[in-house]
């Protein structure tokens, strides 16, 4: 809200800067956002008229000017082309202040005595070098202090009021605020004795007491509607309101004024002399100021004449009745209304205003007969001397605020502060003034809080006030002590972290995404969803749903970096998937390029690839025993997007037979629909629920004893056929139940020229060992030979 | 041959040898050439060794030591040789096999985290230490999780606070184009209306706007858990959402550090208290706290919570003499907010307020992680550049200390 320095100060005198009062405010609560300067900007500059002009002797570039200001003659050297004899100028004389600090002396210019300046547009701060000095209109008088004739010199602070402090919304309720905090008293409100005519006020109906507690009405006749005075202008200029004309910038100047919302109608657009404050009936328009048609409906409040509605009570009025330079008669509005009716109604007809902002958070019940009163008078003094107003018709039905009980030293308990039971009453009873009650009994004080603070309500909000006005900084800083509680993070948290910290150590950098992705990135990602979630009202049209995997973000991150020469990395993110009807914990990764990605050491690049990326895989679920399979991947968690995912490169994770999980290479046709075009590029992807890992607890660890006894190791080769999976391999081994067999890795792995067609071989490095003693050879060969026997049942053979 | 021939020949050997220079011998080759030469079975001092049997026993008492003191005399002068021989070659070794120690070194591949994730961690580990467990709650909440109980009421303009996602839930978004029209034909909002006033619609979910809503959660769990009320000290860092318009510094997704204290007398100070010493060993114990009025429908009273500046050290200007950007010459930049519990958030999940009493807290992870990383676009953190994310390192010394 924007708040003139110059108009708050006839509500309280006070003489520190924009600066300091922009201090105070904020220390009250109220942020100030910026300080503007408005209106000119310098003093002790009049309008002079050009008597005569010579050549300067000692420059050539300069004059010296005779000038009058009507009352005196100044001889003024000037160095401008435009001067001639009898224009009217700006002069600013010896003592005057200009925009950027500069004060005018009397100065000795290439020995002529120069006893003030010709300004122009520039020097006074009102527009850009134009060339020359700035010549005045003829008509204008000499004499005149140019920076009154050129409008108010103020300061404009733009104020954030928050939405407990309607009360605030005006320069009177600022000025109230300042006054309470700073012990200076509001300068007396004058409540005007307005002449009133016989003419007759209309009929007030009001419907419901709920829905408008207070209607003050009066009429205006023989008004001449018409441009407003220019302080009229200029005053709701700075305040950022255009003026439209006398009668309607009355009602804006008091809504600046004293936060009361005004409305007027020209009464000859009314049908009737009677005022209906009522719910609109279902198919009932109106067309608002905004030249736009309002369906209505029975939630919403109109003001209407007996036959249609003429205003959304507290929102905007009609357009037919609007006052324009035609109107002669005038219907004033003062009101109160219920702030959610008003609300509801700028949310279901998406209208807002001035108007409906104040009265949505709440205004002051006894304000409306006031500024009836003051708007009147205003509109009186300026639209006409044969104007005439009527009494007021008022409707009112007030609740009265409760008085609320409290001690010192309950304040000093929900604030932990030693104040003093007198300040604290100093400040309550401030507090309710004007308007409100203040009494003490005992050790308690009973706060009845004026009409206006609708936001004291209780004890805490009391709290606040002294807080607020003896300084939250005069609360001491008191460290708690605390119970012996340890402190822990929740099982999901941890699980989070864990994983999240195991990724990391594998090279993975963590990404973050929004939660929404467009309906297009959905479908690409081939999920079907059951139960999923959509945003209503969506940032943009492509952003609403409300992501069920991970991995389309993770994709778009992946072409984001393509794009911007970033081709080898790891990613991952953790996040929630929206699916099934409920919120899935999923952590998800994407693995592409090599690393270090550029090397001068032969061979220490690695490639991302499918092993690679599953080692980190199991190595990070190692406690969950966790099993990888190649078949039957699709099944996973509820939302399939296989269409992501390799047919052949895709393995499905299970943790004690729930699949948690799965893991492979993009789609090659993929790809492409993701904007990945080089074809060598592969890109690896993975995702697993962690609601669903949340719930099986991993293995108990113990520690396994370290064998006393050396293990003996064999190298064997083996040859089998090609589409044999190693699985199968593996499996064979382990049936040999030998328990001296401690280890069986993967040497070598190949097929081709020097092995038979279809066939592939392997090299096992076999780790034999036992607890008790060491193995002899014997012993180890005859374990070789049993596994080899069981070899043979899948066809392997040992290499010749 | 004679003792006195012995004796002479022995000399001679003497004399060859000590005229010898060892020293010559520049490998083990030379030297062993030496060493057969003055020591192999024939070398003449060998002789004279084996030949020592032809003398008197008296005459091989007077000599024979003599003819031991020039062999291991010799021995050992070869023996110091071989040795000095063997670092000459081991330290030419070295050279010829020395690396180049200026070529680049091989990282390990290791990842980082998220400046999110790092500066929420940072903030919840100091605050663990000070004996606040985590909390958690959903992303889609009720409206009575995120505003009624936090005594933001319908019909409330601090509901304008908070420009509000509405979520529908429990729809297949294969039909989402046939859904969203649906949504669109009942009223909720029509695609040729741009302007994004704020609205609520009954009965709809929305977005957390706020971690507040997991104050609310962590007392209900209390109640129904224990049907009575008990002291609480939580933090729940999560994502929240709002409906505003993205750009350097807006972002329809952040994140929050909520917390909540919960017992009986709880006060302002404590509040106070708390928080100082949070922001002391977030920043550094040089920093000055500031506390402001400030409204937030679920606290009462409310405080905004100050920071000297960080870069002026609340001095308000900069190095160079001009003001500073970063505070705008004020010497304080906003953090958090916090406030003490509101009653009729107490009452709202049936603790009596007048038995109990807390504060609450909220901060803003991307505004923190900006200042203090001096990130100027919120934007960054969703970008995902690896160029961004690799340049926050995990073993950062701390910057404000």
């Amino acid at each position: 809200m924007k708040i003139s320095l110059s108009w708050l100060k006839e509500h309280l005198e006070f003489d520190f800067s924009a600066e300091d009062l922009a201090g105070k405010l904020e220390a009250l609560g109220f942020e100030v956002a910026s300080i503007e300067k408005k209106g000119p900007q310098f003093k002790g500059v009049v309008s002079a008229q050009i008597l005569q002009i010579e050549k300067h002797p000692n420059a050539d570039r300069l004059s010296v000017c005779q000038v009058t200001d009507g009352s005196e003659n100044f001889t003024i050297v000037c160095g401008a082309k435009n001067i001639a004899v009898g224009q009217k100028v700006p002069l600013a004389k010896v003592g005057a202040d200009l925009p950027g600090g500069m004060r005018i002396s009397r100065s000795k210019i290439r020995g002529v005595e120069s006893s003030g300046m010709i300004c122009s547009g520039k020097e006074l701060g009102l527009g850009a070098e134009n060339g020359g000095i700035l010549v005045l209109d003829q008509e204008l008088s000499l004499g005149k202090d140019m920076a009154s004739a050129l409008g108010e010199r103020t300061e404009v602070l733009d104020v954030t009021v928050t939405p407990n402090r309607p009360d605030c919304l005006s320069h009177l309720g600022l000025a109230r605020e300042l006054s309470l905090s700073l012990g200076i008293a509001l300068k007396d409100f004058k409540v005007p004795v307005l002449n009133v005519s016989d003419l007759v006020p209309f009929k007030i109906s009001v419907e419901s007491s709920d829905d408008c507690p207070v209607y003050v009405g009066r009429v205006f006749e023989n008004l001449v509607v018409g441009p407003s005075p220019s302080w009229l202008i200029d005053r709701l200029a700075s305040v950022g309101i255009k003026s439209i004309n006398n009668v309607v910038d009355v009602a804006n100047y008091i809504l600046m004024d004293l936060g009361q919302p005004l409305h007027v109608f020209d009464a000859d657009a009314l049908e009737g002399r009677e005022i209906f404050v009522r719910r609109a009936r279902p198919g009932e328009f109106l067309t608002a100021l905004d030249d736009k048609k309002y369906e209505l409906n029975p939630e919403i409040l109109v003001i209407a004449d007996k036959k249609s509605p003429q205003a959304i009570a507290g929102v905007m009025g009609g357009l037919s009745s609007a006052v324009l330079s035609k109107t002669k008669r005038v219907f004033l509005e003062s009101a109160s209304f219920n702030a959610a009716l008003i609300r509801r109604a700028t949310q279901r007809l998406r209208l807002k205003s001035e108007s409906s902002y104040r009265f949505e958070r709440g205004t002051d019940p006894r304000l409306p007969e006031i500024a009836s009163l003051k708007a009147a008078d205003l509109i009186l003094s300026l639209a006409g001397s044969a104007a005439k107003v009527s009494a007021a018709a008022t409707e009112k039905d007030v609740k009265e605020n409760s008085s609320i009980a409290v001690s010192a030293s309950q304040i000093n308990q929900i604030l932990g502060a030693g104040f003093k039971t007198e300040e604290i009453g100093k400040v309550l009873s401030a507090l309710v003034r004007p308007g409100g009650l203040f009494e003490v009994k005992g050790d308690s004080f009973f706060v009845t809080p004026p009409s206006y603070r609708l936001d004291i309500k209780e004890r805490a909000d009391l709290a606040e006030e002294v807080a607020r006005v003896l300084g939250y900084e005069k609360i001491p800083v008191h460290r708690p002590r605390i119970a012996a509680v340890a402190a822990h993070k929740t099982a999901r948290a941890a699980l989070v972290e864990f994983l999240s910290e195991r990724l990391k150590e594998a090279g993975f950098f963590e990404a973050y995404n929004y939660d929404f992705i467009s309906l297009a990135d959905f479908e690409l990602s081939g999920a079907e969803v059951k139960e999923g979630a959509l945003l209503t009202n969506p940032l943009s049209e492509d952003l609403t749903i409300l992501r069920p995997t991970l991995l389309t973000g993770l994709l778009r991150n992946a072409q984001y970096n393509f794009n911007r020469g970033n081709s080898s990395f790891r990613l991952f993110e953790k996040g929630t998937g929206f699916y099934e009807g409920k919120e899935n914990i999923l952590l998800a990764g994407l693995a592409t390029g090599k690393f270090p990605e550029i090397y001068w050491k032969q061979g220490r690049a690695v490639e991302n690839d499918f092993y690679g990326v599953l080692g980190v895989l199991t190595e990070s679920l190692s406690s969950f025993h966790a099993d990888y399979l190649a078949v039957d991947p699709w099944n996973f968690a509820g939302h399939e997007n296989r269409a992501l995912f390799h047919p052949a490169k895709t393995i499905g994770i299970k943790v004690q037979n729930v699949p948690v999980g799965m893991l492979g290479a993009l789609h090659p046709q993929m790809a492409p629909r993701w904007d990945i075009l080089d074809e060598k590029k592969e890109v690896f992807i993975f995702e697993l629920n962690l609601s669903l890992l949340e719930k099986i607890s991993p293995a108990p660890f113990f520690l396994k004893p370290l064998s006393e006894f050396p293990s003996s190791w064999r190298d064997i080769s083996i040859v089998v056929a090609e589409e044999i999976p190693y699985s199968e391999i593996r499996e064979a081994i382990r049936s040999s139940n030998l328990a001296e067999l401690k280890e069986a890795g993967l040497l070598d792995l190949f097929a081709g020229d020097k092995i038979q067609k279809g066939s592939k071989s392997l090299t096992l490095r076999l780790t034999f060992g036992r607890d008790d003693r060491t193995m002899t050879d014997k012993e180890v060969e005859a374990s070789i030979a049993k596994i080899l026997e069981s070899l043979k049942k899948i066809g392997a053979v040992l290499r010749a | 041959m004679n003792s006195s021939d012995w004796e002479k020949e022995l000399e001679k050997v003497a004399r060859e040898i000590a005229s010898e220079n060892f020293s010559a011998a520049l490998n083990a080759e030379d030297l062993e050439s030496l060493r057969i030469r003055f020591l192999g079975r024939k070398a003449p001092l060998t002789e004279l060794l084996k030949s020592i049997k032809d003398l008197s026993v008296e005459e091989r008492r007077l000599l024979a030591p003599k003819a031991q003191q020039i062999k291991s005399r010799l021995e050992s002068e070869i023996e110091s040789r071989s040795v000095e021989i063997e670092r000459l070659r081991f330290e030419a070794d070295i050279k010829t096999h020395s690396l180049d120690l200026s070529l680049p070194p091989l990282f390990p591949l290791r990842g980082r985290f998220h400046p999110l994730t790092r500066m929420q961690n940072q903030m919840a580990h100091i605050l663990g230490l000070m004996g606040f467990s985590w909390a958690e709650g959903p992303l889609i909440e009720d409206d009575e999780h995120n505003f009624t109980a936090l005594n933001i009421p319908e019909h409330h303009s601090a509901r304008d606070m908070q420009d509000t996602f509405y979520v529908t839930t429990h729809v297949t978004p294969t039909k989402v184009g046939v859904q969203n029209s649906e949504l669109l034909d009942s009223g909720f909002r029509r695609n040729d209306e741009p302007e994004q006033l704020p609205f609520y619609i009954e009965g709809m979910r929305v977005l957390r706007t706020h971690t507040s809503p997991v104050q609310i959660r962590a007392m209900e769990e209390v109640m129904k858990k224990q049907k009575s009320p008990s002291s609480l000290r939580i933090i729940c860092p999560g994502r929240v959402f709002r409906h505003e318009a993205v750009d350097a510094t807006h972002s329809a997704v952040f994140h929050q550090v909520e917390g909540l204290y919960v017992d009986q007398n709880v006060t302002f100070a404590d509040l106070k208290g708390t928080l100082e010493e949070f922001l002391k060993a977030l920043f550094g114990p040089k920093i000055k706290v500031r506390f402001r009025p400030s409204y937030f429908p679920f606290t009462e009273p409310s405080a905004e919570v100050d920071l000297s500046c960080l870069f002026c050290s609340g001095t308000g200007m900069g190095p160079d003499g001009q003001p500073c950007g970063i505070c705008k010459k004020t010497g304080f930049i906003e953090i958090l907010g916090a406030g003490m519990v509101h009653p009729n958030v107490f009452k709202a999940v049936g603790y009596d307020p007048e038995i109990w009493s807390g504060f609450a807290f909220g901060i803003g992870v991307e505004r923190i992680a900006m200042l203090k990383w001096q990130i100027k676009d919120i934007r960054n953190f969703y970008e995902n550049d690896v160029r961004f994310l690799s340049q926050f390192e995990d073993a950062e010394m701390p910057l404000f200390a």
